[in-house]
């Protein structure tokens, strides 16, 4: 299953900063129109380059499972910046 | 009684081989079903890691904000993903990229790479920490 959320937290030396919901989901409906718009490009990629489509639509549907549960922290004396994807 | 140890007997009622080898041959066919099942528990008791942590700790940062942590975890599922990707390179690029490695003494065929070898590589890892300790940086690579 596709991620669904990302929680971005910012965060600064006083502790002060913001929780930030995004709903992935919405995201990528408003994404929809620029894969439709990509698709055909993608397609004479495939051609071109001789890649199998359906190995090549596979492996771009399990790049964004596999995003599910990634999770970056970076923090420095002046801030701190999470982004957890769920 | 198994073929495997019937075939050996018949071997030695023939003359093919020794008393000793034939015994060496079934000592060897019945430490195989032990160790194998040795490996199965073995797997059955570590799960298996779902992510690659990565841990950089660095005294100083480049724009000089003071010390840095950074704290990646990157699912398995990804770096599965990320495999899968290199079916994406066209031929072409494919052994353009096999050629510059192996001028870096690199003789690796990119081609060749399957997430079946990775499963491989995640299996390794379960049981392995990479640790760098360097003046300004730390950096720690582990499976949990």
């Amino acid at each position: 299953m596709i991620p669904c959320l990302a929680v971005l937290r910012v965060r600064n030396r006083r502790g002060r900063g913001f929780h930030l919901w995004i709903p992935l989901v919405l995201v990528w409906i408003l994404l929809l129109p620029v894969a439709v718009l990509i698709l055909p490009l993608f397609l004479l990629y495939c051609l071109i380059g001789r890649v199998r489509i359906a190995r090549a639509i596979n492996a771009c549907q399990s790049l964004f499972r596999g995003l599910k549960g990634m999770q970056i922290e970076v923090e420095n004396r002046v801030c701190s910046v999470s982004l957890r994807i769920a | 009684m198994n073929e495997d140890r019937k075939s050996i007997l018949e071997m030695l009622a023939a003359g093919k081989i020794t008393a000793d080898e034939a015994e060496r041959l079934i000592a060897a066919l019945e430490k195989e079903p032990r160790s194998a099942a040795a490996q199965n528990t073995d797997s059955a008791a570590k799960p298996k890691p779902k992510y690659l942590r990565v841990m950089v700790e660095a005294t100083e940062g480049h724009s000089g904000e003071g010390p840095t942590k950074v704290n990646v975890r990157v699912p398995m599922q990804l770096l599965r993903a990320g495999v899968r990707l290199t079916s994406l390179i066209p031929a072409q690029a494919r052994e353009q990229i096999n050629v510059a490695m192996r001028e870096h003494g690199v003789n690796f065929d990119v081609g060749q790479l399957k997430p079946e070898n990775l499963e491989e590589l995640i299996d390794q890892l379960n049981e392995l920490t990479v640790d760098v300790d360097q003046k300004d940086a730390q950096v720690r690579v582990f499976c949990e």
